[in-house]
This record gives structure tokens, sequence and C-alpha cells, in this order.
């Protein structure tokens, strides 16, 4: 009796297969028709391949049970039978033609990013999407909005922990989207699985998916091409609109656009630009150099008491909006605006015990960013 | 092993290689197509085959794509 423990994992593995389906094991139906037909297909050849096994692992079982030496059975001896070759090279390939028809079809519609009405540019960045909507002057990055205090175990997780972001991807619904993916660094992969679109961003590359969304609601995804140190820290949400809401999120961006540029223009004094400027810093500067502005030493040099952000301002400016070559450093000028660059640059000059009494101006920034 | 300098025939090479590239031939035929002494005849056809293989693929991704391009 004792022999027969090492059967109780097999026993519990077993009762536990019920439970298995309940976390979401298997590939999800989706929310658009492409997703429904891919999942659709998904079922079907998973039920062809459980009626292979079954049938050939029955005759298997079945022939040795029954033809077992007990029984007196005798093996026959013969070297080559070309009926049964024929046939076992035939059913296989009927069956996977049989397959491919419905896969092909599929196929050749995801492929068909044809008469879309909306065309969306999408560039991988390490670590934040960037979304431009070509023709309609809206561009903007998209970065993970959860708090590094969640990151660090210092908080509570919340409930959509690593995938959210402050600048969702909108969409109209019913409408069709074209996606033109590409990639600024190193190739990552835009992933929404409701959507079924799952595309790689390659530099230097442009490649192309569409989706029509159907209902109106916010749907997650995830990059899917291990592309560094943060690349579980940039997620994609999309978040689809009717089309009278999407129209007025288009006419409100457009009007925030020209506030933005409108801002450069404005005086801003040191106190608002430190504020703003913390912000800009917690989303795009502290997963490398930290809240705390100590960096990472070895990796990401520490900002506090630095002898560029406490050195001469053009050459602060310089580095911040060109990037460092060779390093993780990244050129911000052609990611953050002018007053989001002139704000982060007055905070790294002014927090951690730098207190250079140091302002930078949006209109400074314009002038280097030339 | 029946030794017949046989000519072969166009017809009896084609099937050998189509045989081949089914991936099954019967044992009395392989024995046959190895006694003989012209390997020429089943390399040409088999180059010829697989470019007419080609061609067919070829057509055949070109109908389906017809056939999905609404």
């Amino acid at each position: 009796m004792t022999k027969r423990i090492w059967l109780l994992p097999w026993i519990g593995f077993l009762v536990s297969l019920p439970a298995a389906a309940a976390w979401q094991v298997n590939l999800s139906p989706g929310h658009t028709a492409i997703a429904r037909d891919i999942h659709d297909l998904h079922m079907i050849i998973f039920w062809v391949c459980v009626a292979i096994g079954v049938v050939v692992f029955g005759v298997m079982f079945w022939s040795i049970l029954h033809h077992r030496k007990s029984k007196g059975a005798e093996a026959h001896h013969f070297h080559e039978n070309t009926v049964v070759e024929i046939l076992w090279t035939l059913i296989p390939f009927g069956i996977l033609i049989a397959m491919a028809v419905p896969a092909t079809a599929t196929l050749i519609r995801m492929y068909d990013s044809t008469e879309a009405d909306l065309d969306v540019q999408i560039t991988g960045y390490q670590w934040k999407w960037r979304y431009q909507y070509l023709g309609q002057d809206i561009d903007y990055f998209s970065v993970l909005s959860t708090p590094r205090e969640q990151i660090n175990n210092e908080e509570e997780k919340g409930e959509h922990y690593l995938l959210e972001v402050d600048n969702p991807l909108v969409l109209p619904a019913g409408k069709k989207v074209r996606f033109l993916l590409t990639s600024n660094d190193v190739i990552h992969s835009w992933w929404v699985p409701s959507f079924a679109v799952k595309k790689d961003a390659i530099p230097g590359f442009v490649n192309e998916a569409w989706v029509i969304p159907e209902e109106p609601g916010i749907y997650r995804g995830q990059c899917t091409e291990l592309c560094g140190k943060d690349h579980g820290f940039m997620p994609v949400v999309v978040e689809v609109k009717p089309q009278e809401e999407f129209d007025q999120w288009l006419a409100d961006a457009k009007a925030a656009a020209a506030e933005q540029a409108a801002s450069a223009e404005q005086e801003w004094t040191l106190e608002q630009l430190m504020q703003r400027g913390e912000q800009v810093y917690n989303t795009s500067c502290a997963a490398c150099h930290q809240a705390s502005g100590q960096g990472v030493p070895g990796a990401f040099p520490a900002l506090a008491g630095s002898p560029i952000t406490t050195g001469d301002i053009d050459a602060h400016i310089d580095i911040v909006l060109h990037g460092k070559a060779g390093t993780a450093m990244q050129a911000f000028g052609s990611q953050l605006n002018a007053v989001d660059l002139a704000a982060v640059i007055t905070f790294e000059r002014n927090a951690w015990g730098n207190d250079t009494g140091d302002s930078v101006s949006p209109q400074q920034i314009a002038e280097r960013n030339q | 092993m029946a030794e017949d300098p046989q000519k072969g025939g166009f017809l009896k090479t084609l099937q050998s290689v189509l045989a081949a590239m089914f991936g099954v031939q019967s044992e009395h035929r392989r024995l046959e197509d190895f006694s003989s002494h012209k390997p020429w005849r089943f390399i040409l056809m088999g180059l010829a085959v697989a470019v007419v293989f080609v061609v067919l693929v070829m057509l055949l991704v070109r109908w389906a794509l017809s056939l999905g391009a609404v």
C-alpha cells in the first residue's frame, strides 16, 4: 500500500483540473469579430486534436490489451504495407487541409487593413507607447500610471496594477481603425487580447494591424516582446467610446494641444514649475534616476548633487533634450513638450538639496530645441 | 532481384519521383529503380517535378487570395 504513495500528486493534479477552467487557462473569446473567429478556430482545432488523440490512443491501448503475450498473441513479421503507409499519409494531409481552409480565410481577413476610417501610428519607446492620430494633429505618450509605492510594495496594489496608464489610446466604437506600428529603439510588441491584435513594433519598419472595436469600454494589454528593464511596465490601455463621445474627445484633445502651445508662451513661477516638474519627473525620469534622485549606483547616475544638475544650465537642458549616446538616457526633446521640459529641469535643479534657485522657462527650451 | 536493364520510360520515372515526394514506395519498385544505372533521369525528373510543385503552390496561393479579397 505504501508504495502507492507516488500516486498522490497525480490524484491531486486530476482533482485540480476542473479548477483550472475557472482561472482562464483557455484563450479568451475576445470582443471583436476577428477575435471570436480566432477563438472558434482555436476550439475547432483543439477538438480535432482531442478526437485524433482519442482515436490513436484508443487503438493503441486496445491493441496492447487484446494482443498481449499472455493471451498467446504472435507478432506478424512483415517489412512494408504500402496501402497502410499511403493511408497514414493521406489522412493527416486531409485533416491539415481541412484545418487550413478556415484558418487561411481568417488570416486573409486579419491582413486586410484597407478602407480604414482612422489611422493611428503606434511607436514603442523604452518604456512607453506613443500614439499619433494621423491627419488629426494629435500626438501623445501613454505612460504607466501605477504609483511607484505600489511597485515597491509600500502600498496595497490596486485593481489594475501595472495595467493602467495616464493617457489611454482612445478609439471610436464600430469604426475600422488601422494601426501602423513601429519603434524608436528596440523591438516591442503591441498586444490587446480582447481585440486579438498582437503586432511587433520594429525600429525602421512599419507593421500594420486593424481593429473594429464593438463595445465601448476599457481594454487592457501589455508589451509582449522583452524590451529591457521596464518591459513589464509599459501596458497598453485602449478606451473605446461611442462615436459622439469620441468626436468630443478629439475636439477636446485638439483644444488641449492648442492650450499647451499657448502655455509655452506664458510666464511660469518657480513654484508652478516645481509642482509640475515633480509630476513629470515621476512619470518620465524616476524609473531610472529614482524618486530620491539618487539613481542606481553603477547603472543610472544620481541627480542629487550631480555636476550636470548643479552646473551649467544649457548643458543640463541639452542632455535632457538630446539624451546621451551609448547610455539609457533618452532624447526627451521629442517626447515632452516645452513646458514639461522646463518644469522637469527646474525641478531637478532645485530638488534633493540641489537648491540652485534656477528657473528654466519654456521659451529657453524652445530656443535650444531647434 | 530480377535484373532487367530496362529503359525506364517517362511514366515509370515520373511515378518513382512522385512516390519519392509523397514518401511511400513499394520495396519491389525501389529495388527496380536502384538497379538502374542511369541516375540522371531521376535527377532531371525530380527537378522538373519540384518546379511544377512550386508553380502549383504559387497558383494555389493566388487563388486563395483572390477568394479572400472581397
